[in-house]
């Protein structure tokens, strides 16, 4: 196989240089873009997901009485008028949770050139002013700001639990694995409780253990970076260190029981169907193994679980599968009538067994090697960027540098899928499937439909 | 400045490429035809035509297929492109994928049909064979009839979305006689009639060329595509100029069908509090209107939207003061070739009140008019998701086939922007009573399960 020396190239572009601005852990890309962007992370690692995660419902309910305002900007409004009325965006600060994890990110989105270092200044100052004095902090003001964001946080959570996918994705993982403790109604409950002081608690013992991370793609030079940040990252960061990237924790489905048939308000059942790996892989080209058999599966178009249970038989709109590393399985999803569930179950069991047990074609490795080798210069982080954008070389720093998802830079996972054969990947499969272990679990309103 | 190089083919077909600084390429081959058209003049018998709901959404399905290939590697030559059944059919989206076509799909929405895809190689051979199969429909009967089982499963899935079945009934509510007032997906009822002789006028009617449009986004040479498109028309026997399908005004009165629902509202179990979504409806009388008068028009639409319910406006904070729910109040403009919408929605216990605060506030706007520092943040506010579009291929090519269809040139596009940055207040207002009607809103309003009436 020969790579695309054109790719290569590109991707040799999108790499980050890594550096130690105070106690601040930086990694830089040059970009040439109309915008520029950063990450600003702070990392702190909890005892256990259960830990993690109520810190983590406790952390979205500070951040929405957060933007309530100031006492100079006292309204969420006038906090957005602030910034676009300077033409930039009022970044949104959020938290995410790896496990037992959890990220605070305030995402900066800028211009380049000359305009981009006083942009940044301006939006520094207001994110800065934000987070130390909040109405939220002031205990005079901060009662209706409190019972307002937790009025909006409950809802937030009702809303999540009618989104059905969704709903139906968290009760899988709910039921059979570790890292999601919490339902929707534990952490409605936790919220319910909660005080001001409780919030701030929270927060400030986050930040006080953290690890400051610094992810920039743009034009500007460490130096001024080193300038304008490293003063707002070393007042919020605590006495964290870097001893807190660690690797994913691999969990594992359960042996597989009978067909799980959730009920809720769904009319159309979501049906997941899990392929839990024998072993863990040991190294990556066995993670890319694994990928590349979950994208044959059915990761395009071309896919047999699209081709056979859409195209060929109509019976459904969409349906996919992927490889989770995490969870250490493949996984099938997709959403159809419930009256069809025993043909659906039926023939993704066909099609997965097939797949799954290592008969590909040529024709099949062919072209999803050459889809994979494509993909590698674009993402979609909102919508479709190319990998000389800095959202895409953002994302994937993130996901290699902060939850340390891949050990390979993009060139050299490039230069992976590229030496993958069939013969790999019928080895792959005979070592980490056994097809007859599957778990089924649906969620709709009426369960199984005879 | 992005550099447009337009040149129109012998055809008709409208062909742009625009640069953009990117290792990809995104191509668009549209015709300004959707959901909205269900009645027109079939250019060849002419008699008229009624479509069913979702009609163009079914055809947009199935026109990927493609013929098979014979004992010779090549697509068999055919007699009839309807055969009542045909083996081993080929598909257009796995043609281009094969092709190293990153992302392939094809959209529908009121005005628009819209084919792409966004590679980094084989542009040529790609454009080769999308013109292929969005020209020349190969639709074996049996085929057609079972995307049936795939466009139902569609449907379905939006009726699952309770948002999306609120959205569908406020438009039956606010139009009267035009297509928007049915999804453009079609209905449960609607999509199991549409018929394989109506989609064949149709793509006679709207899919010639010189109805269409092809924009490539990003690394591309237009003289050796408008020559490859060129030379593909002439082997398809489509090289010749056909004039376009005349516009035809659909004549939507002012006025809603129903100002609200809330005698009999929609019920869904789903939702935890009661939510009303609301719709300006604006018709536009296209065929009377100057590119600059559409441009300024769209423009003072999104910019009155932002003004009276976007994030940071002033009047947006006096309607939380007066009890709108803040974080779920949303709100969002969409324009089409012959009417436009400003939506807004949020969750309320009162309706009833919500419904009388809206409408008062968009009379008073009409009398107050909106000051210039007002018009200020909105222009700064859109020029700010401007900025956003252009980091993406994709989006920034939506926009240049947005403007497309809603000017005849996707290069209005770059006109919008510039004028934008210029609009005046007084020029926003003199446009005010165009785009805020008190007749042309409507309401309606979902309720959880248990909810009891107002």
């Amino acid at each position: 196989m020969a790579v695309d020396e054109e790719v290569i190239s590109l991707l040799k572009e999108a790499s980050f240089k890594e550096y130690v601005l105070g106690s601040t852990l930086v990694y830089c890309n040059e970009a040439d873009s109309a915008r520029q962007m950063a990450y600003l992370c702070f990392i702190t690692d909890y005892d256990n997901p259960l830990e993690a995660q109520a810190a983590e419902v406790l952390g979205d309910f500070f951040l929405q009485a957060m933007e309530k305002g100031t006492p100079e900007y006292k309204t969420k409004g006038s906090l957005i008028r602030a910034f676009r009325s300077a033409r930039t965006d009022k970044p949104e600060p959020h938290f995410a949770r790896a496990h037992h994890k959890l990220i605070f990110n305030i995402p900066l989105v800028f211009p380049a050139g000359e305009n981009g270092e006083n942009s940044l200044k301006y939006v520094l100052k207001l994110v800065d002013k934000g987070l130390a004095s909040p109405l939220v902090r002031i205990p005079e003001e901060n009662v209706p700001v409190v019972e307002q964001a937790r009025a909006e946080t409950m809802h937030e959570i009702q809303e999540r639990m009618m989104n059905h996918g969704g709903r139906a994705r968290s009760l899988f993982n709910r039921k059979y694995f570790a890292n999601l403790p919490l339902s929707e109604e534990d952490e409605a409950r936790i919220v319910k409780k909660a005080s001001a002081d409780n919030l701030l608690e929270m927060f400030d013992a986050f930040l006080e253990r953290s690890f400051p991370i610094v992810l920039f793609s743009g034009d500007m030079s460490p130096k001024t970076l080193e300038t304008l940040l490293i003063p707002f990252m070393q007042k919020y960061a605590g006495n964290g260190n870097k001893s807190v990237l660690t690797e994913p924790v691999i969990e594992q489905l359960p042996k597989a029981g009978e067909p799980v048939f959730e009920k809720g308000p769904s009319d159309k059942m979501i049906f997941i169907r899990g392929y839990p790996l024998k072993e863990v892989p040991g190294n990556e080209r066995e993670k890319y193994l694994l990928f590349m058999l979950g994208y044959i599966l059915g990761g395009s178009w071309k896919s047999p679980l699209m081709q056979i249970i859409r195209e060929k038989h109509n019976l459904v709109y969409g349906i996919f599968s992927s490889y989770f590393p995490e969870r250490n399985m493949v996984a099938i999803e997709t959403n159809h009538d419930p009256l069809f569930y025993d043909k659906i179950a039926e023939l993704s069991g066909e099609i997965a067994g097939g797949v799954l047990e290592g008969n590909v074609t040529e024709e099949q490795v062919g072209w999803a090697r050459s889809d994979l080798l494509e993909r590698k210069v674009i993402t979609y982080s909102g919508s479709l960027v190319s990998c000389n954008q800095p959202s895409y070389r953002i994302t994937d720093a993130f996901n290699r540098f902060i939850l340390k998802k891949s050990k390979l830079s993009l060139k050299d996972g490039y230069k992976m899928i590229d030496s993958i054969g069939i013969d790999d990947l019928k080895s792959a499969a005979g070592k980490f499937f056994d097809t007859n272990e599957n778990q089924i679990f649906t969620y709709s309103k009426t369960g199984r439909v005879k | 400045m992005n550099e447009v190089r337009p040149k129109t083919l012998d055809s008709g077909l409208k062909v742009y490429h625009v640069n953009y600084n990117s290792p990809l390429t995104h191509v668009q081959l549209f015709t300004p035809f959707g959901g909205d058209t269900l009645q027109y003049r079939d250019g060849d018998t002419n008699r008229i035509v009624s479509l069913k709901p979702g009609s163009a959404h079914y055809f947009e399905h199935v026109l990927f297929l493609m013929p098979p290939f014979g004992k010779n590697g090549k697509p068999i030559k055919w007699r009839t492109n309807i055969p009542k059944t045909k083996k081993n059919l080929r598909d257009g989206m796995t043609e281009l994928q094969l092709n190293k076509a990153i992302v392939t799909n094809a959209y529908t929405w009121n005005d628009i049909t819209n084919y792409y895809f966004v590679t980094r190689q084989n542009v040529l051979e790609n454009l080769g064979v999308m013109v292929d199969f969005v020209l020349t429909p190969y639709l074996p009967q049996d085929r057609f009839k079972k995307e049936v089982g795939t466009i139902m499963d569609e449907a379905k899935r939006s009726d699952n979305n309770p948002f999306s079945k609120q959205s569908e009934i406020m438009m039956k509510q606010l139009y009267v006689k035009h297509g928007a007032r049915f999804p453009v997906i079609g209905t449960l009822e609607s999509i199991p009639q549409i018929s394989l002789d109506d989609v064949l006028s149709m793509h006679a009617t709207f899919y010639r060329p010189s109805n269409m449009y092809l924009v490539v986004t990003g690394k591309a040479d237009i003289k050796r595509i408008a020559e490859a498109v060129a030379k593909k028309l002439e082997s398809l026997g489509k090289g010749s100029y056909l004039p376009p399908p005349e516009e035809v005004d659909q004549e939507e009165p002012n006025g809603a069908s129903m100002r609200d629902n809330f005698d009999n509202p929609l019920v869904r179990n789903e939702v935890p509090k009661p939510r009303v979504l609301a719709g300006w409806k604006q018709v536009l009388k296209l065929l009377a209107m100057k590119t600059s008068e559409l441009i300024d028009l769209h423009l003072a639409g999104h910019l009155v939207c932002q003004v009276l319910y976007g994030r940071g406006g002033k009047n947006r904070e006096e309607l939380v003061k007066k009890g709108v729910d803040e974080r779920t109040f949303e709100s969002g403009r969409s324009g089409f070739k012959d009417h436009a919408l400003i939506c807004l929605t949020a969750m309320t216990e009162n309706p009833g009140q919500f419904r009388d605060l809206i409408s008062d506030n968009g009379q008073s706007l009409l009398r107050t008019k909106i000051s210039p520092e007002e018009v200020e943040y909105a222009r700064n506010y859109l020029l700010t998701d401007e900025d956003k579009i252009k980091d993406s291929i994709g989006n920034f090519g939506n926009e240049l086939a947005r403007w497309g269809v809603l000017t005849g040139d996707p290069r209005s596009y770059f006109r919008a922007v510039e004028r934008l940055e210029k609009i005046t207040a007084d020029e926003v207002n003199a446009l005010l009573p165009k785009i805020l009607i008190p007749e042309n809103l409507a309401f309606t309003l979902m309720v959880p399960g248990s909810h009891q009436k107002d």
